[in-house]
């Protein structure tokens, strides 16, 4: 179990998402679709490994307690575990979304949908303005999705601490 | 005590050297591995260039190629001027329609391979942590 978890997640996330990208626009056609499952498998494979180390960093007595009040192993998961490492999801799942928005405006490149494909024509026809242009877009996009994850983030902290 | 002391500065010398020539090899080996990279990478390659005055020189790609990099960068910089400033930007963002539809894309592309991978990523990751996979 712990062997064939850990393999798949490796093998999800060695793979770059344009070769992912790649094959399944061979499979389902040019289309935001094949972007999607690209980028979602590629981010399933970096979340897991970073979750699972996160799980591994946890304290283990809430497990024990979950046991011997009779709890089975998803008891033990859903009670025990989640609520420790809820905060460490979060910011981990934060993180990974801001890399998405630029991976999947790269992804457009090899025809998966979003802003990649107007960087191609952008280069084929020799448009650097459009270039420059471009740039700031992602840029922009980029900033305001970190100002917003990070306020989320900080409430989120802020009711933990409340709490 | 005299003893003691000389067998401490005996094993002392010994360790030192022995740290001594663990630090040579370790150093031999990463320069050999540096000059490999640097062979792989074409960093001591040598190729012509054309001088101002119109004469070929050779000289190494890096100092050849950084010029260049400049270059490209600057072809991208539209033409603004502070006069202009409105119709200059108007023509830089010409296309502001389509890319705002595909940005929107882009961002819903990433939120939807975000919420797969969490959702894959979260099941999987409680087998896959060595304290909590079932059946060991």
């Amino acid at each position: 179990m712990l062997w064939l978890s850990r393999r798949y997640l490796e093998i999800a996330r060695t793979v770059p998402e344009l070769v992912f990208a790649l094959i399944f626009v061979f499979c389902f056609g040019v289309g935001p679709l094949a972007g999607v499952l690209a980028i979602g498998l590629h981010t399933a494979g970096a979340l897991g490994k970073l979750y699972s180390e996160a799980n591994e960093n946890i304290d283990m007595r809430p497990l024990d307690g979950v046991k011997a009040a009779g709890g089975s192993w998803f008891d033990q998961i859903r009670y025990a575990v989640v609520p420790q490492v809820l905060p460490n999801i979060l910011s981990y799942t934060l993180l990974r979304f801001e890399i998405n928005v630029r991976a999947s405006s790269i992804i457009g490149y090899v025809g998966a949908g979003g802003l990649g494909q107007e960087f191609r024509t952008a280069m084929s026809y020799q448009e650097y303005t459009d270039l420059s242009a471009l740039f700031v877009i992602i840029l922009v996009t980029v900033t305001v999705i970190d100002r917003a994850s990070e306020r989320l983030r900080h409430r989120v902290i802020g009711l933990e601490a409340r709490a | 005590m005299t003893a003691a002391i000389l067998a401490f500065e005996r094993d002392f010398a010994e360790q030192r050297r022995r740290e001594r020539l663990t630090f040579a090899i370790v150093t031999l080996v990463l320069v050999v591995l540096f000059l490999m990279t640097a062979e792989a990478s074409n960093f001591f390659k040598i190729t012509q260039v054309t001088l101002a005055d119109g004469s070929r020189a050779e000289r190494w790609v890096l100092g050849a190629g950084l010029p260049r990099l400049g270059e490209y960068l600057a072809k991208t910089i539209p033409d603004l001027n502070w006069a202009t400033l409105g119709s200059d930007i108007a023509v830089w963002f010409a296309r502001w329609r389509i890319w705002a539809e595909l940005l929107l894309e882009t961002v819903l592309i990433a939120f939807m391979a975000t919420v797969l991978g969490v959702v894959g990523g979260f099941i999987l990751s409680f087998p896959a942590a060595r304290n909590l996979a079932p059946n060991r």
